[in-house]
């Protein structure tokens, strides 16, 4: 399927094209339908937009990094997935918001690969694959909500008005949130992507 | 066009954009007077005029920025973090004299926070739009190549960008023969129900599509040579350096700015408290 020369070195030598495509247009699937859904979003009231975009979010990506590595299953799949992302958002709307973003898509990435490899390399099995998508949960939330502090100051005070709890317990209830709807959305991940490998 | 934006193309090369706006950005950064941001706000505005957006482009943009700039100023205002012995300045504006509400106000101080956080963030989220509708993203990504982004990373960027407004277009497209089925696709409960119709088949249909493009990628020799030749070289013109200068200009400032050489920080509070 694809041309495999002696001039490939490096990181994406690993990878055939059509992997590298594979990854490039799950990104776009993300990305895409991540905007329908946040624009369906705005109307809601605050405390519920916020549970209904972290699970949202949480499946949507999830589900389909798990896909694309059950799929692809070579070392640094998920890491490409995440960077890709990060630098999508880079190239789109360049501000410090979207570096910031693009760090805080790398760290997550970067630590599912390496919990990938220290369990024994890409998941095969289910369990592994949900296991492996709650790590994002657990970094990315508190990384990314630590940063507002500095970046947005005042979102703090607006949480703890909204949700009528600390800042810190807003974080803890991220990450709760995130790393059940994060299993469950890399158990999902990991199935569809068995099947369709099955089909292609 | 993409997600119905309509580029347009400047004669600016994007790295030199990038550039600027990073270094306006950092200049913004450590501005902390509202009539300062202010200007800086204007400067943007003019950036945008001679872009020569079309209107219809420019109003979208603007309309979700004053939606922006209101969420920002009242949340500012509303859970200011100013401690209460720096609040000086009362401003009375329902008068004393109604009942209940006689005598609310705000503290110019909070006032002015407000204002400040508020116009910086418009400043900087204006100044990111219009380098974005400004520069194509095969432009964009030509400027990655330049700045020596891997070839097939550069090329990813781009399948990616090609692939959202296609994705938009399929899920709208699988929702509404899911609705000509008679099956809800809108409201919460919904949606979420909608994610397992509409997301099996979006998921073949990328897979399809993958294939056919890494095929047709291959047939043209992506991957074949170390160094490909693009269509468009980028050459930093007589402009570009221009604006270099300029961006080195914007650092050294901000630098001036961080070192606080220039007392220029408390212009807004001197003015309000000559009005007040």
């Amino acid at each position: 399927m694809t041309m495999e020369t002696e001039q490939e070195k490096g990181f994406f030598k690993r990878f055939a094209t059509f992997d590298l495509v594979v990854i490039a247009i799950f990104v776009g699937v993300w990305y895409g339908v991540q905007q329908i859904w946040f624009i369906g979003l705005a109307a809601i009231p605050a405390p519920l937009s916020w549970v209904v975009s972290v699970i949202v979010y949480e499946l949507l990506a999830m589900t389909l990094v798990l896909l694309a590595a059950t799929i692809i299953r070579k070392r640094g799949t998920v890491f490409l997935i995440f960077f890709l992302h990060g630098l999508l958002e880079v190239v789109l709307f360049p501000n410090i918001f979207s570096v910031i973003g693009l760090v805080s898509d790398i760290i997550p990435g970067a630590l599912i690969e390496a919990f990938f490899y220290i369990t024994g390399g890409y998941p095969n099995n289910s369990l592994k694959a949900g296991i492996g998508a709650c790590v994002r949960a657990i970094v990315f939330y508190p990384f990314q909500l630590l940063l507002l502090t500095v970046t947005y100051p005042e979102y703090v005070a607006f949480v703890e008005f909204f949700f009528g709890v600390p800042y810190g317990v807003f974080i803890v209830l991220n990450v709760i949130v995130g790393v059940i709807f994060g299993f469950i959305a890399g158990i999902i991940g990991y199935r569809i992507g068995l099947k369709v490998k099955e089909a292609i | 066009m993409q997600n119905g934006i309509h580029f347009i193309s400047s004669s600016l090369d994007p790295r030199v954009k990038l550039i600027v706006s990073m270094s306006f950005l950092l200049l913004i950064s450590t501005i902390h007077d509202a009539l300062i941001l202010f200007l800086s706000f204007i400067a943007v505005l003019c950036a945008w005029l001679l872009a020569k957006l079309p209107i219809k482009t420019v109003s979208y943009f603007f309309k979700s920025i004053a939606l922006l700039f209101a969420f920002m100023f009242i949340s500012s205002t509303v859970f200011s973090r100013i401690a209460p012995k720096e609040r000086l300045t009362y401003i009375e504006i329902i008068p004393a004299v109604i009942p209940l509400i006689g005598g609310s106000g705000i503290y110019a101080e909070i006032l002015l926070a407000s204002i400040t956080f508020s116009f910086r963030t418009l400043s900087l989220v204006s100044m990111a739009l219009l380098v974005s509708l400004t520069t194509e993203p095969s432009r964009m990504v030509s400027a990655l190549r330049k700045l020596r982004c891997p070839y097939e990373l550069t090329i990813m960027v781009i399948i990616t960008i090609r692939f959202i407004p296609l994705a938009i277009e399929q899920w709208k497209k699988l929702a509404a023969v899911a609705n000509v089925r008679g099956i809800e696709t809108s409201g919460i409960i919904g949606r979420i129900k909608s994610i397992k119709r509409l997301f099996t088949p979006l998921i073949i249909h990328s897979i399809r599509r993958s294939m056919q493009l890494a095929y047709s990628l291959d047939a043209r020799g992506f991957r074949a040579t170390k160094n490909p030749t693009t269509m468009e070289n980028l050459q930093l013109g007589s402009r570009d350096y221009l604006m270099l200068v300029f961006s080195v200009l914007l650092i050294a400032l901000s630098i001036v700015v961080l070192l606080e050489v220039f007392s220029i920080q408390n212009i807004s509070v001197e003015l309000m408290k000559l009005v007040v």
